[in-house]
């Protein structure tokens, strides 16, 4: 049976994973002879066709969970072989922008976002190392070993010369000083024109938006400045409401994963938001994604059937995933059978864009960069970063928070610190994980898997009973016989 | 006389700890230093305490045994592994069911661990990337006053005042350490500040479980007095010293567990 079963298993991956590098080679063999000149100087494209690694997920999963997985994964992998085939075919129309700047605006211009954060957490989460050398880049130009990895990546990535060239850079001072500073560094590097873009501290007022929007229309100047690019305000409205429908389209998603068990899990709901609403937001694939998840978490529903088996705990995770163990959930599925619900850089109670007019857009992009994931946690009162964490742990039903405390951030150290203090009150079991970001060699995926066991083992399942006790133990210390 | 026998094994770093108990006592208890081999300081430790058990002559014979401490999943004779936090938890709260807080200072790790009122895990931290504080690091400052671990207390014991060490790092401590050595300043004042220095690292991970009494210190460095006094003035608090060695309280709690187990 076994053998039967692996045979069909393997089979299953085979075809998957065929059927998928296939599109993947027809959308990057339009650049056809160029393709070869493209590998030689972003070597990390070879890192990028790794991809198949990441399908060894599927042997974890049963079902329509299995499905759902894969449904992920191949939306995943063809946005994002467009996202960088857009990149190598669009130099002239090329725009760097932080990871934190949604490329609403950008598109809408006719020009071509890319993001070397985005770039960075897909091909690691693809390929654990891809990025150590690029750290190590950074590192050795005399950067502070102690910033946070991501922008080390950033930074490391642009003066390892991988990077294209764009024409202009869009900053911002989100979310934290590292970042700040790495934009400092791409900048003299790439001699390129660069705007930042200002964050007020304190956002949720009508004052924070008026003045955050007319930061959006000095970039919007900017741009035109210095690249081809030309807002066209019609194609703003088409792209927000198509976002606004994605939002929507998600919302239903999350609702079934409010069920108990939840037919709905892990990449469905982290993977696809990341790459959806921070790479192609406003695209009708990403709407399509989230429509054919739920066609999947709904066959669930209907069967009567959780994404997983005997679903004993709901996850909350809290910061950025463990990029260089994208199988941390499944395992911790099929090892601990507690599955994520919801994590931070998806949620968020942000509004609908208001499209009637280009002032009620810009104001709703404004919003929505302000209460970014992130952006909202660490800036302002530590209650966004609190609140955000118990709302979902009530409405999400969620049994336990696992933090990955990104040993980079400092900004979360201490609210982490005072979060444990908040979880005790209320009795809720956290979790705190120690580990880098983007560099498995501070915590490798063993180390994690060790934290997480130690933790399932003594808090959630190893707690002994009371009954253990009932023996006076003052009549066993002595060692007579 | 009982024919159970329950076990409990903590295989260390640095040590391995064996605890033997019938129904009704603890008939034996064995430390051995660490081999290369967590299955060897497995055997040696049980070997050790089974010696002074006269029925028992065979690990077989062992009617339950727990596994515990870092190298627990390497000990193929064990019926099962549980993990060190609970099994410290689980010891200290045997011999003192008032025990709320434990500060664990192991060969290579320390951990505060908090209860609740029935002895299970409530909470507990870990300092398992850095040598800081750990036993490691009191053999490598023993090692610069050139003394054993016992002596180097004694000699910080005999502090009129305390010279600060700044380094966290074991590896800048010791260079600090040697520096203020040079400077020909009082060797036991530099004792005692670095043994005022582990405390400190002491408190503040009982500080990210919560402090409450009653407060109690475990693993081999809990045998080291200076630390312990050290530790009370810094806590402004009263440490409750357990009445069997603090070292092998994580293999009397596996010992307990085996028994609970093993009925």
């Amino acid at each position: 049976m076994d053998i039967r079963k692996n045979i069909r298993n393997k089979t299953s991956y085979i075809f998957t994973v065929t059927k998928i590098y296939l599109s993947v080679a027809l959308i990057l063999l339009k650049r056809g002879p160029f393709l070869l000149i493209d590998l030689w100087r972003y070597p990390w494209l070879f890192n990028f066709l790794k991809l198949y690694k990441l399908y060894k997920i599927m042997n974890f999963r049963k079902g329509h969970f299995k499905d759902g997985s894969v449904c992920t994964l191949n939306g995943i992998a063809i946005l994002i072989t467009n996202y960088i085939y857009d990149m190598l075919k669009n130099p002239d129309k090329l725009v760097l922008a932080e990871d934190i700047i949604p490329p609403e605006i950008i598109r809408a211009m006719g020009l071509t976002p890319f993001s070397p954060e985005i770039l960075a957490i897909v091909l690691t989460i693809i390929t654990p190392d891809a990025m150590e050398k690029y750290i190590d880049i950074c590192e050795n130009s005399g950067i502070p070993g102690d910033l946070c990895s991501l922008p080390k990546c950033a930074m490391g990535m642009a003066l390892g010369n991988v990077l294209p060239k764009p024409k202009a850079i869009v900053a911002s001072n989100l979310p934290c000083d590292a970042g700040m500073m790495s934009y400092v560094t791409i900048e003299k590097h790439m001699d390129v024109p660069i705007i930042r873009l200002d964050v007020p501290y304190n956002f949720r007022s009508d004052r924070a938006i008026t003045y955050f929007s007319e930061e959006l229309a000095r970039m919007i100047h900017f741009l035109e400045e210095h690249t081809d690019g030309k807002m066209d305000w019609q194609e703003l409205k088409n792209i927000l409401k198509e976002r606004n429908k994605t939002q929507e389209t998600e919302l239903e998603l999350w609702d079934l994963a409010k069920t108990k068990p939840t037919p709905v899990a892990s990449e469905m709901i982290y993977l696809s938001h990341l790459v959806t609403f921070n790479i192609f937001p406003g695209d009708k694939r990403s709407t399509e994604i989230f429509r054919k998840l739920i066609e999947f978490g709904k066959k669930n529903l209907e069967e009567g059937k959780g994404a997983i088996e005997n679903e004993t705990y709901r996850i909350l995770l809290w910061n950025p995933p463990f990029a260089h163990f994208p199988m941390a959930f499944s395992w911790a599925e099929t090892k601990h059978q507690a599955v994520l619900i919801m994590d931070s850089m998806t949620f968020n109670t942000i509004d609908y864009v208001d499209t009637a007019t280009n002032e009620s857009m810009i104001k709703g992009l404004a919003d929505i960069i302000m209460q970014g994931p992130m952006s909202r946690h660490v800036r302002g009162p530590s209650e966004n970063y609190f609140n955000d964490i118990f709302y979902i742990h009530n409405h999400f039903k969620i049994d336990m928070i696992w933090v990955a405390d990104n040993i980079g951030c400092k900004m979360s150290a201490g609210l982490n610190e005072i979060l444990r203090e908040k979880c005790r009150e209320r009795n809720i079991p956290v979790l705190v994980i120690s580990y880098d970001l983007m560099d498995q060699r501070f915590t490798s995926s063993e180390d994690i898997k060790t934290c997480i066991d130690n933790f399932m083992e003594t808090i959630m399942t190893g707690n002994l009973e009371t009954g253990l006790f009932d023996t006076d133990a003052k009549h066993m210390i002595s060692t007579e016989r | 006389m009982s024919k159970n026998f329950y076990a409990g094994c903590d295989v260390g770093s640095t040590t391995g700890k064996a605890v033997i108990m019938n129904d009704k006592k603890i008939l034996a208890m064995a430390i051995v230093e660490s081999e290369i081999d967590p299955e060897l300081t497995a055997r040696n430790a049980l070997l050790k305490a089974m010696a002074q058990v006269r029925e028992l002559n065979r690990l077989e014979d062992m009617t339950y045994l727990v596994g515990t401490g870092y190298g627990r999943t390497e000990v193929p004779f064990a019926h099962k592994n549980v993990s060190e936090i609970s099994c410290h938890a689980l010891g200290a709260y045997f011999i003192d069911k008032k025990i709320r807080t434990i500060v664990d200072i192991g060969g290579q790790d320390i951990k505060g661990i908090s209860l609740h009122d029935n002895g299970t895990v409530k909470e507990f931290v870990m300092n398992d990337k850095c040598a800081a504080g750990t036993g490691k690091f009191f053999e490598a400052m023993g090692r610069t006053f050139k003394v054993d671990l016992t002596e180097f207390s004694k000699l910080a014991g005999k502090a009129k005042k305390s010279i600060s060490v700044t380094s966290q790092c074991s590896v800048f401590a010791e260079s600090e350490v040697i520096s203020l050595i040079a400077k020909k300043n009082p060797p036991e004042n530099i004792a005692l500040g670095i043994h005022e220095s582990v405390a400190k690292r002491c408190y503040t991970l009982l500080k990210r479980v919560g402090l409450n009494q009653r407060i109690t210190i475990t693993g081999g460095c809990a045998k080291n007095k200076t630390l312990v006094k050290t530790l009370k003035q810094i806590l402004k608090m009263d440490i409750a010293e357990l009445s069997v060695d603090p070292q092998i309280i994580g293999a009397l709690g596996a010992a307990v567990f085996a028994k609970q187990n093993g009925k």
